[in-house]
This record gives C-alpha cells, structure tokens and sequence, in this order.
C-alpha cells in the first residue's frame, strides 16, 4: 500500500474519552489516565478522522483547507504523544527519504516537531481557583486526621469529614 | 464565569488569562466528568430500586448557561435512612472515578417546610440514560440560600446561584410557598434574596425581593469575607501554643457576622452581631476542647 493510501492510525475508543466542544477548541478528558487535553480544531479534526479510519491522502488535503501551518505528521505526532492514539505514529527514521531541506519545510526534521502546538494538556487550576473547601493544599480535603482513614479530620460547619477524606 | 466575561477591552495581564482559561476548561471537563458520573451511579441505582434526590451541585450547575460556568465538587444525593447500606453497595462498584458523593439522610436545610409538598413538587430530568429527580425551584432556593448564609457565603458562586433562580424565574415563582417554612429561616431566606439584587444586581422586577429589608450589617460583612477568601474561614486542627498564638488563633476564627448569625438562627435585623458571633466562637471552641480527645476539630459541626 502506498503511504498516501494507508489509513491513519487508530484513536483509542471512544469510551475512554469525555469530549467536549468548545467554540474554537476540543477538550478531552481522558477518563483511564485521568489526563486532559486541549485540542485546536485541526488537531481535533486528524483525531476524529482517525478514530473513523480513515485515510492519510483525504484527511492530509482536507487539513491543509483547516490549517495552513499544521502538518498532518506533526499532528499526529502530537496526538500519539498526548496517548490518544493506539498504534503508534511512524517515527522519522521510517518516514520516506527526503532531504534535511524537505523535511524542514514540512515542519519536523530528526523527530522534533517544530509545527506549533495543537494538542495542549490542561493544567488543573490552583486550589484557591477551584475548591469550593479547602484545606492547605488539598482541596475539599479534610483538616488533619489519619490519614488513611482520615478520623479525626475537621472541616468546616455544617461540613464533616467522610471517610473518603473529603468534608461533605 | 469570569473568562467568559473577559474580552479584547478589557485589561487583564496575559498570565492571569491564560490561568483563567485553563480553569474554564478545567471546569466544563469537571463538569463533564461529575455529569456522567452521575448519569451512571443513578442508573445502577435504579436498577437496584433507588431513586435519589439530587440536590445543589449538578442540579443547579444544569440552570447555568454553559457547562463548567458553576463548578461544584460532589455530588448531593438525598436517599432514606434504609437505603443506605444498598446506595453505598452501590456507589462503591464506581470508586475508580474519584468523585465525591454525599449522601443525605433527608433533604437539608428545609426544617420546617411541607415534606410532602416538597415531594410533590420534584422535577424529573433527563440526563442521558438515567432520570435526575430534583427539586421543585422554591425549594431549591430556600435550601441554597440556607445553606449558602450557612457557610458565611464565602463563596460568591452561591449568591449566583440565587440570583439565577430569581432572574429565571421571577414573577413565576411561587412566592408564599417559598417563604413556608420555619418561621425564624425566613428573615434569613428574605436577606439572602435581598443580598443578589444589592450586591449582583438582579433583576427583581415583578418579585416581593425590592420590599425587604437588608440587615445594614450584612452587605459589608459579605464583602469582607469575599475580600478575605478562604483562608479566613479555614478549619484549625489543633490549639496554638502561648497566650499570643492562641489569640492571633482566636482573631483569625473569629465567625463572620453572617455564618453566626446563621448558625445560631438568629434575627436577621439591624442589631450588632458581635454577641452572636462571640456565642459562636465559643460554643465552636467549647465542641472542639470537648471532642479533642475524640479527634475532632475545632470546626468540626
């Protein structure tokens, strides 16, 4: 099969995601490595397609009408590396033989993606953003107490700590 | 809420920008991630025969325009006392995911209101395969603002809250039956109202709010526990050492106004609140000296 023809590699499924569409980004919580990333919408697109199976030659020129700077091998690379793919991208020692030239004008060359990014990971916030009770660092967590089985751990009235270590 | 509200005129430094974006979409995944939570606990309890109640959280996070816009950190489910030992068989097949459930034993905060009518006035809600059964809006907004003042209304998102039902709903509340439950929650139902269109301006065209009094002390107390944030209200774990640390201690636990006030059921009126917050102090330090031995904090109930 010619490497145009190929299909793209796989996403995981479907299942192991929470997807969510926000005006000019997709976000994805990744619910097995309790990861979350941000999307831009060419990256969503090639991630989408692969989890259609689809194959390099469409996806590569439908990307190029989405986004003029992203490669479809630098998006790919960014999705394997963010795990949301199954099978693994080619490296570059196995992409075709072209020049150092070549290679940089398409935005990689010696497996560094030099294409901006399109595939963020979302830093939680800071507690004091998030939480709606605190304790030291730990959100929600209760004050001191055991901790294993957090007896002993105060929280705010009318909130008690529970036994999974939160004050309810 | 407040990243939606940012744009090109407003000035903002760069790094605070992308902190608030990250948390926006912080927040619609944790939205998103509690959402199905629930969507499969309250499955696999239906098929055992439990129907919970859903209460705050999610339920009031669902009024909101767009997800992640009211971010919430458990998930409230009101079960009867003998469904317990099934609910947390139940519960605990969907540990892995991390998220908090609280469960209560009977709907809080409405001491004093009709059960039944409580009862006959759930909403039933789809949420993909499973059902949500909520509360009707005036007594869901009489349990928020309960338990908002409750807290000291630390957390400005509460007060939202209230604002939100009141702006949604207005004239079409049911007034008289929001305002019956006990007699001495009332003022304090009435304050919290009063306190969205003083200080969030809501509109309360065509609502009662515009009439009642605001306790003169109220509004500066809420925005001094905004200004001071959490930490003013942080639970203490232990006594401090030497006559200076345990007043430094004493100074910063000092109760808000409101939280005392609430706490104690006292009268929302115009009259200093420094013998109520003092009963409070106390009885909260006299519950901690008590219970030390037992483990308990000082802000334990």
């Amino acid at each position: 099969m010619s490497r145009e023809n190929r299909m793209l590699p796989a996403a995981r499924p479907a299942a192991d995601f929470l997807v969510e569409t926000l005006a000019d980004e997709v976000l994805i919580y990744d619910q097995r490595r309790q990861r979350a990333h941000c999307l831009t919408p060419a990256a969503a697109f090639v991630w989408r397609s692969c989890a259609e199976g689809r194959n390099e030659a469409e996806v590569r020129a439908e990307l190029q009408s989405l986004s003029a700077t992203d490669s479809l091998e630098a998006v790919l690379k960014q999705l394997d590396v963010a795990g949301l793919l199954v099978s693994s991208v080619a490296k570059p020692d196995r992409l075709p033989n072209r020049s150092r030239r070549a290679l940089l004008g398409r935005g990689m060359v010696a497996g560094v993606v030099l294409a901006s990014p399109v595939v963020f990971s979302i830093v939680a916030p800071s507690v004091a953003n998030a939480a709606s009770v605190t304790c030291g660092n730990a959100p929600n967590n209760c004050c001191g107490g055991d901790p294993t089985t957090h007896i002993g751990g105060s929280c705010n009235s009318p909130d008690i700590c529970k036994g999974d270590g939160f004050c309810h | 809420m407040l990243w939606r509200r940012v744009d090109a005129t407003t000035a903002v430094a760069p790094a605070l920008l992308d902190q608030l974006r990250d948390l926006y979409r912080h927040q619609v995944l944790e939205a998103a991630r509690f959402e199905r939570g629930l969507e499969v606990r309250l499955v696999a309890l239906a098929a055992v025969g439990i129907r919970p109640l859903v209460v705050k959280g999610w339920s009031i996070a669902r009024r909101y325009p767009g997800k992640g816009l009211r971010h919430y950190s458990d998930l409230d489910l009101v079960i009867a006392p003998a469904e317990r030992a099934r609910t947390e068989e139940v519960l605990a097949r969907f540990a892995a995911d991390r998220l908090a459930v609280d469960l209560h034993f009977e709907v809080p905060h409405v001491e004093g209101r009709d059960l039944q009518a409580l009862l006959g006035r759930v909403v039933e809600v789809p949420l993909g395969a499973a059902v949500v059964r909520v509360l009707g809006d005036e007594d869901h907004l009489w349990l928020l603002a309960l338990h908002a003042l409750g807290h000291g209304a630390w957390r400005s998102i509460w007060l939202c809250d209230l604002a939100l039902l009141v702006e949604e709903r207005g004239a079409t509340l049911d007034w008289d039956y929001l305002q019956a439950g006990a007699s001495r929650d009332v003022p304090a139902l009435r304050a919290a109202l009063a306190l969205t269109h003083r200080v969030l301006g809501a509109n309360v065209v065509g609502t009662p709010i515009g009439e009642w009094h605001l306790p003169k002390w109220l509004e500066p107390a809420l925005v001094e526990q905004w200004g001071r944030g959490y930490e003013a209200y942080a639970p203490a774990t232990k006594l401090a050492s030497g006559w200076r640390g345990l007043v430094d201690q004493a100074r910063a636990r000092w109760p808000n106004p409101i939280r005392a006030t609430a706490s104690l059921h006292g009268p929302w009126n115009d009259l200093p609140r420094l013998p109520l917050q003092a009963i409070d102090f106390f009885s909260r330090l006299r519950r901690f000296l008590g219970e030390r031995d037992a483990h308990k904090g000082i802000w334990a109930r």
